[in-house]
């Protein structure tokens, strides 16, 4: 408040301090009044501006929102959008595969709808071809079957007919003839019975007459006969009667003779008895004499066995002697040759001794044998040796030859002698080579010539290098390469 | 003395008179009474030269290719030359030189065993001609082999040739080479690409020259393919069909033409009609088995009454319910049909009931066949109206439609009235049990009908045929 302010400014002046004390606390007071107002009424504006603010804040706040919410929704559809674009065209990709899966299954579902439908026409027509060749037959065998029922039945109905009619022929013929036949017979039943009466009658008086006369026929004959018999018999008895005394002397004979056989009968009955005894002595006898003479034989046999052992036995021996004496004469003629082979080799021996004799040096003459050149030590050690039983066959052998002993000693000198001469021999013959070797350089050297100015020449060379001889080379060469055994036992195994 | 030697004779004569009664021969001759040689070679006989006829007959049978001498020859010389003659002769000598049968009978059973003769007029030399060329058609594989051997053997058999049966027909053979050559090709010689010229065997090169051909069955399909099944061996292509339908037009003698299981469509089945309108020969048509729909049976319908045909088998087709129809239509003025076999089409109570109807015109069919056409009782009140008033139909076949009960009974009706009904088949028609009973008593009432009454399958009824003997006019 600028008058405010302006009036108590422009009143200081003529106040006392008091009054300005009091002025200043009165404008204090006031000022504070009209601050506190003041300040009331800024709080009241702060206030309603606060809540001005407050709604406007609110307001804004809405619009804020509002706008961001849109904003947002911008955004928000824009998402979705996306979205529903991938979503769509994955929905469209899976339509699509879903409507090509169910053209594939369509396709094979006509197919499979082709393929039946072809096997069905096929078994259709098949099945028709067997209806039809089934009904050919049925219809054939039907055929057949009314065929043969017709022909059947005709010929049943035929057969039937005349038989039938002739059945009923027969019958009438039949009963026509019985009637004729039984009339027939009646008639002459009767006639056979009345003839049947009367010759029985007939018969019966005949027989009866006939029967009388029998009677008496057979009474005379009877009569007749009787006598006849008896007249036969007396003739019989007559006749008879000197049979009969035969009869009897013939009887008594008869048992005369009957004794008499008894008593021959009896002496044979002894006699047979007496052969018996008799032949059954024979029999013994035979048998005994049998058996001697069995032994007999065997002994025989046993004997001629014997000789054939001794014969076989004198045989054996002889040959064995044979060849004994065969061997001996081998043996004895290769002994003698033996013998004579070993004269041969003395003989040998001898005239050898008188060349080597011959060859023989002055030294060798006068004491063949050398004494040994072996030391004492070394003497006894070989005695030693010598007295041990020897183990080995060849030492064992060896002992039979000790007596070649001295022959040995010079033996072993000559042949010693020999190899050192040799030995010299050889030295020499080297040196001789040189010898030449050097001649023919020398030669060389004086003469000269192309051809050994060409080649090496000592009269040209300032040193003297080795001189070589190309044989020796080679002779180095002939010399087999030798490889130590450690070195080739590292390198095989 | 006398005495005794008259007493052995009249013993002998006995005796003689005692033996069996053989026929007295020369001593020379009496194989009984000479000596008897026994030889152990089988082969051995005094007759050590043949007759020279024997011989020449021989040199005949021999040389029978470069000379054939047949007709000059006697009778029973002929005959002998015949029995000896050799069944694998080429056929251009003796096809149409050589007429005895037992020469025929020997060709065919050395080459296809014992066979049925009856089958094909009880004449050999026409089996083998007609078996001759049925194998080569059968083995002919278009664009390899040559046409030409086809053709070579038709002036030698088409004397005897009556009827074809056709049971395959080869497709072309794919050929791979060509294939990678025109997969590696431009454009330009893709465009120049020859497929194959004829799909099948052409019937036209051969139909026109066989002049007594009077039946032909075909069938556009490969026997025992086994694995090597493919589509393309049973397609009956445009291209085929043409041929064949121009061919069967060139065939001027033909009455049984007989196409099955051969996917023929409507389109194909229009374009084979189209050739056998006026066709003056046909009697007999078959097209069983195929694929024929209603435009086919349009097409048929119209043929129907445009040739004399007096036998029509379309029997499992696609005929519906507007087929029938116009089938039914050509039907109403029809003179020449006798025997129509629809069976195993869907005709439908449409079509059934368009079929009675025209019977009820129609004066010259004897024998229907509906079998297996989804009809039901509408058709069974038609059928009936059919049988009471058509005076020529004697054989009628509604097995396996549902008629039912009700159709059962009108049927029953129908049939009361008839009176010239010589077969009828109901099988599977469900005509419960009701109708049995009733049935026999129809059957005592009317005399000349054949019914088939077998139960349904549950209840497994014997199957009674009830056929009443002789009695045509009642």
């Amino acid at each position: 408040m600028p008058k405010g302010k302006k009036g108590p400014g422009g009143k200081l002046a003529g106040m006392t301090e008091e009054e300005r004390l009091l002025f200043m606390q009165q404008r204090a007071l006031a000022e504070g009044d009209a601050a506190k107002q003041k300040e009331d009424m800024l709080t009241q504006f702060l206030k309603d501006k606060l809540q001005k603010e407050e709604r406007n804040s609110r307001v804004n706040l809405h619009k804020l929102t509002q706008q961001w919410r849109m904003v947002l929704r911008k955004a928000r559809t824009d998402e979705l959008r996306r979205d529903v674009d991938v979503l769509s065209q994955t929905f469209e990709r899976v339509l699509d595969r879903k409507d090509s899966v169910i053209k594939c299954l369509v396709g094979d579902l006509e197919e499979a709808e082709q393929q039946s439908l072809q096997a069905l026409r096929s078994n259709l027509q098949c099945m028709d071809q067997l209806l039809e060749v089934h009904r050919a037959r049925l219809d054939s065998l039907e055929q057949q079957w009314n065929t043969e029922l017709e022909g059947l039945s005709e010929e049943f109905n035929s057969e039937r007919e005349l038989i039938m009619s002739q059945h009923q022929e027969d019958c009438a013929y039949l009963e026509d003839v019985s009637f004729a036949v039984e009339q027939y017979y009646n008639e002459v039943d009767n006639e056979a019975k009345q003839d049947f009466q009367n010759t029985r009658d007939d018969i019966k008086n005949r027989n009866i007459e006939e029967k009388h006369a029998l009677r008496i026929q057979l009474e005379g004959a009877v009569e007749e006969l009787w006598r006849q018999f008896q007249q036969t018999l007396q003739a019989y008895n007559e006749a008879t009667a000197d049979r009969q005394i035969a009869f009897e002397t013939l009887r008594a004979r008869d048992q005369s003779s009957a004794q008499e056989i008894d008593t021959q009968m009896k002496k044979l009955q002894k006699m047979q008895d007496l052969v018996l005894a008799l032949r059954e002595k024979l029999n013994s006898s035979q048998r005994e004499s049998e058996l001697a003479a069995q032994e007999l034989r065997a002994a025989r046999e046993e004997v001629t066995l014997q000789v054939q052992q001794l014969k076989d036995q004198l045989s054996r021996i002889r040959v064995g002697e044979r060849s004994q004496l065969a061997n001996l004469t081998t043996h004895s003629s290769a002994a003698a040759k033996k013998l004579q082979g070993v004269i041969q080799k003395g003989e040998k021996l001898l005239r050898m001794s008188e060349m080597c004799r011959k060859l023989e040096t002055e030294q060798e003459r006068v004491l063949p044998f050398y004494t040994s050149s072996l030391s004492a030590e070394e003497q006894s050690l070989d005695r030693a040796n010598t007295m041990e039983a020897p183990c080995e066959e060849l030492a064992q052998a060896m002992l039979d030859y000790t007596g070649l002993e001295r022959f040995w000693q010079r033996y072993n000198k000559a042949l010693l002698e020999r190899v050192c001469l040799e030995r010299e021999q050889e030295a020499l013959r080297q040196e001789n080579k040189q010898l030449r070797l050097l001649l023919r350089q020398y030669l060389d050297g004086i003469t000269v010539s192309d051809g050994i100015l060409h080649t090496r020449n000592p009269l040209l060379m300032v040193s003297r290098p080795a001189l070589t001889s190309p044989t020796n080379t080679e002779a180095h060469r002939k010399w087999p390469t030798v490889i130590e055994a450690a070195h080739v036992v590292q390198y095989t195994l | 003395m006398s005495e005794f030697a008259d007493r052995l004779e009249e013993s002998s004569e006995a005796q003689v008179e005692m033996c069996p009664p053989v026929a007295k021969l020369e001593p020379a001759v009496d194989p009984r009474r000479m000596r008897r040689i026994i030889a152990e070679d089988t082969q051995w006989s005094l007759a050590l030269v043949p007759l020279l006829r024997d011989l020449c007959l021989q040199s005949i049978v021999k040389n029978f290719e470069e000379k054939p001498i047949l007709n000059e020859l006697l009778p029973h010389h002929k005959t002998v030359v015949l029995e000896k003659l050799s069944p694998n002769l080429p056929l251009h000598i003796t096809a149409n030189l050589i007429t005895d049968e037992n020469y025929w009978k020997r060709c065919c059973i050395q080459r296809w065993g014992l066979s049925d003769v009856s089958t094909y007029g009880y004449s050999w030399k026409r089996m083998f001609f007609e078996r001759h060329l049925q194998k080569v058609i059968e083995l002919f594989i278009p664009d390899v082999t040559d046409p030409q051997s086809v053709l070579e053997l038709v002036p030698l058999c088409k004397n005897y040739v009556q009827k074809l049966d056709i049971t395959q027909l080869l497709p072309p053979v794919k050929d791979p080479q060509k294939l990678e050559e025109a997969d590696g090709s431009d454009s330009v010689s893709e465009v120049g690409f020859d497929g194959p010229s004829i799909d099948h065997f052409d019937f036209g090169i051969l139909l026109n020259k066989l002049t007594k051909l009077e039946e032909l069955h075909v069938v556009y399909g490969v026997k025992g393919c086994g694995m090597n099944f493919e589509w393309n061996l049973f397609e009956f292509t445009h291209r085929d069909c043409q041929a064949l339908a121009e061919a069967l037009k060139s065939c001027k003698s033909l009455k049984v033409f007989r196409i099955h299981q051969s996917k023929v469509s409507d389109e194909k089945c229009r374009t084979l009609v189209s050739k056998l309108l006026d066709h003056p020969s046909l009697r007999h048509l078959s097209f069983s088995h195929n694929m024929i729909g209603d435009r086919g049976a349009r097409a048929i319908g119209k043929l129907l009454n445009n040739s004399k045909l007096e036998k029509l088998n379309v029997c499992d087709n696609k005929i519906r319910g507007p087929g029938a129809r116009a089938i039914a239509h050509a039907l109403c003025s029809n003179t020449t049909l006798i025997s129509l076999n629809l069976r195993l089409n869907q005709l439908g109570d449409e079509g059934g009931q368009a079929i009675a109807e025209a019977l009820l015109y129609n004066e010259t069919l004897e024998s229907l066949h509906l079998g297996a056409n989804e009809m039901t009782e509408p058709t069974a009140t038609a059928l009936s109206q059919v049988l009471v008033q058509n005076k020529t139909l004697k054989n009628i076949n509604v097995s396996c439609n549902r008629l039912g009960v009700d159709g059962g009974k009108v049927f029953e009706e129908g049939m009361s009235h008839n009176r010239t009904l010589l077969e009828c088949d109901i099988r599977l028609t469900e005509l419960l049990e009701n109708a049995i009973s009733t049935h026999e008593a129809q059957v005592r009432r009317s005399r000349e009908i054949c019914i088939k009454v077998t139960g349904a399958r549950e209840r497994l009824l014997s199957a009674w045929t009830l056929r009443l003997p002789a009695g045509r006019g009642t």
